[in-house]
C-alpha cells in the first residue's frame, strides 16, 4: 500500500508549486467564468472588502489633504527669522483658519452649485465625497462615501453640475463603487445635442472616451456636445456628457468614430452628485 | 512582527494605490504603478514560489474587489507574478544587478501578459500587448519594484524580519 502511495505522494511533492498555480488558475477562471454569465455574483465577499477598506481609504485620503495642506501653507513659513516666533504662530493661526473657511467656503459652493443643478434639472439625489480610487490601474473607478444605508443602490447615475460622471456598480453600508465613463467597460447610450445622432460612448482609460456604433451619415462635427439620450435605463436623458474633440472616418464601414473630452473633471472629483431617477424611487 | 507583517505591507500596498498613487497622480502615469503587483513580486523574490502565489491569489482578489470589476483578472494576473518571481529567483539566483532587473521585468512582464490574456479570453475589455499602456505598465512596475524592492530589503534587515545571508543582493 505504502509502496503504491509513495511515488503519488512523491510526485504530488516534487510538482506541487506547480500543481498550486494550476489549481488557483484555473479556480480564478472559473470564478471569472461565473461573474461573466451572472454579474450579481460574489457581491457578499466584495460587500464585506469595500465596507473594511472604506475607512482607511477615507483615513489615507483625510491624511493626503492634511499633508497637502500643510505643506501649502506652514513649511515655506518656517524659514523666517526667530524674532518672529510670534507672529509667526499668529499667522501659522489665520491661516490655518484661512484655510480651514476657504475649505467650507468652497463645499459650501460645490453644494450650492449642486442644489442649483437639482433645482434646474429637476432630478432629485445626495451629494457624496470622493474618498479613494480603484486600486488596479487598468480600472476607472471611484469609491464615494455614501452607500445602501444612505439609500444607494448599483446603477444609479453619478454626475457633477459640469456633467456626467459615471455609475454605481457596488455598495456597502456606508461606501460605494462608482464606475466612471473614461473606464473601459463603461458604455453609456448617447445623442449629439445638435443633430441628434445617436451613438454609444464607451470608455477608453486614458481620460477620453469614443463614441461607437455613429452612423457614417450623421452629421457630426468638432465642439458638438454629446448628452445621455436615455435609452437603456440608467442615465435620464439630457444630461451633458462631453465635447467632440476629433471625428475618425475610416474609408470603409457602416459606422464613423468621434474622440469625446468629459465635461465633468474625471480626474480631479472631490464631490459628485448622486441621481435618484424615477424607476429606482417609483422601486421603493 | 513578522506575523503581522506581511498583512500589514499588503493592505498598505492596497490603500496607498487606491487613496493616494489613484488619487494624486495623473491617470496615464497611475498605469506604470501597479504597489500590490509589485509587493507581490517582492514576497515571490524573497519567499519563494508558494508564499507568492498565496500573497498574489489575496491581494489580487482584494484589488478587483475593491475596483467594482468582475473578480479574479487580478489574481489570475498576480498568482502569475508570484510564480514567476519565485521562479526567476531561483532560476537566475538573482545575486546581480543585471539578474535581478531581468527577473523582476520578467515577473512584471508575465503578469501583464496574463491578464491582457484573462481579459481577451472572457472577451472583456482592456488594453492590448502592444499599447502604450501595457509599455508605460511594464517599464513603470519594473523601475518602481527595483527600487520598493531595495528599500523593503534594507526594512526587513533593519527590523529583523529577515536575515542578511537570506538578501538575494548581497554582493
Amino acid at each position: 500500500m505504502s509502496s503504491s502511495g509513495s511515488p503519488m505522494r512523491n510526485f504530488l511533492m516534487r510538482h506541487r508549486e506547480g500543481l498550486l498555480l494550476v489549481v488557483f488558475v484555473l479556480s480564478s477562471i472559473l470564478i471569472i467564468s461565473r461573474q461573466v454569465q451572472s454579474p450579481t455574483g460574489m457581491s457578499y465577499f466584495r460587500r464585506s472588502v469595500i465596507t473594511i477598506a472604506a475607512p482607511f481609504q477615507s483615513g489615507a485620503n483625510a491624511i493626503i489633504g492634511g499633508v497637502t495642506g500643510v505643506w501649502d501653507d506652514y513649511l515655506f513659513l518656517f524659514g523666517t527669522r526667530a524674532e518672529n516666533t510670534k507672529l509667526r504662530e499668529d499667522v501659522n493661526l489665520l491661516t490655518s483658519e484661512v484655510q480651514k473657511l476657504r475649505e467650507e467656503l468652497y463645499r459650501a459652493g460645490r453644494l450650492k452649485e449642486f442644489s442649483e443643478y437639482r433645482f434646474e434639472t429637476g432630478f432629485t439625489g445626495m451629494a457624496a465625497q470622493v474618498i479613494g480610487e480603484s486600486p488596479d490601474p487598468w480600472t476607472r473607478t471611484i469609491v464615494i462615501n455614501r452607500g445602501s444605508e444612505e439609500g444607494l443602490k448599483r446603477n444609479l447615475p453619478v454626475v457633477t453640475p459640469d456633467g456626467l460622471v459615471g455609475s454605481v456598480v457596488e455598495t456597502s453600508d456606508h461606501s460605494s463603487i462608482v464606475r466612471l465613463i473614461v473606464d473601459r467597460s463603461s458604455r453609456v447610450p448617447v445623442l449629439v445635442s445638435r443633430s441628434r445622432a445617436r451613438a454609444i460612448l464607451e470608455g477608453e482609460s486614458s481620460g477620453t472616451c469614443q463614441l461607437k456604433y455613429l452612423d457614417r451619415t450623421e452629421d457630426v462635427q468638432e465642439g458638438d456636445i454629446v448628452i445621455t439620450s436615455g435609452l437603456a435605463g440608467i442615465y435620464p436623458r439630457g444630461i451633458e456628457v462631453g465635447t467632440i474633440t476629433q471625428i475618425l472616418t475610416k474609408s470603409h464601414g457602416l459606422y464613423q468614430y468621434a474622440k469625446v473630452l468629459p465635461k465633468a473633471p474625471i480626474n480631479r472629483l472631490e464631490d459628485v452628485l448622486i441621481i435618484r431617477t424615477e424607476q429606482d424611487l417609483e422601486g421603493e | 512582527m513578522r506575523v503581522f507583517y506581511f498583512p500589514l505591507l499588503l493592505g498598505s500596498a492596497l490603500i496607498l494605490q487606491s487613496a493616494v498613487i489613484s488619487v494624486i497622480l495623473p491617470d496615464w502615469f497611475v498605469d506604470g504603478f501597479d504597489l500590490p503587483l509589485i509587493i507581490t513580486i517582492h514576497v515571490a523574490m524573497s519567499r519563494g514560489k508558494i508564499p507568492g502565489m498565496m500573497t498574489g491569489l489575496v491581494v489580487g482578489y482584494l484589488q478587483d474587489a475593491m475596483s467594482g470589476g468582475v473578480l479574479g483578472f487580478n489574481a489570475v494576473s498576480k498568482i502569475i507574478a508570484g510564480y514567476m518571481g519565485g521562479y526567476l529567483q531561483e532560476k537566475f539566483f538573482a545575486r546581480s544587478m543585471t539578474h535581478r532587473t531581468a527577473s523582476v521585468a520578467g515577473a512584471v512582464f508575465m503578469a501583464l501578459l496574463a491578464k491582457v490574456a484573462v481579459l481577451a479570453l472572457f472577451a472583456q475589455p482592456g488594453p492590448s500587448m502592444f499599447s502604450a499602456q501595457f509599455f508605460w505598465g511594464f517599464a513603470g512596475n519594473t523601475l518602481l519594484a527595483l527600487l520598493v524592492h531595495a528599500l523593503l530589503d534594507r526594512f526587513e534587515i533593519v527590523f529583523g524580519i529577515r536575515a542578511e545571508e537570506e538578501l538575494s543582493l548581497g554582493d
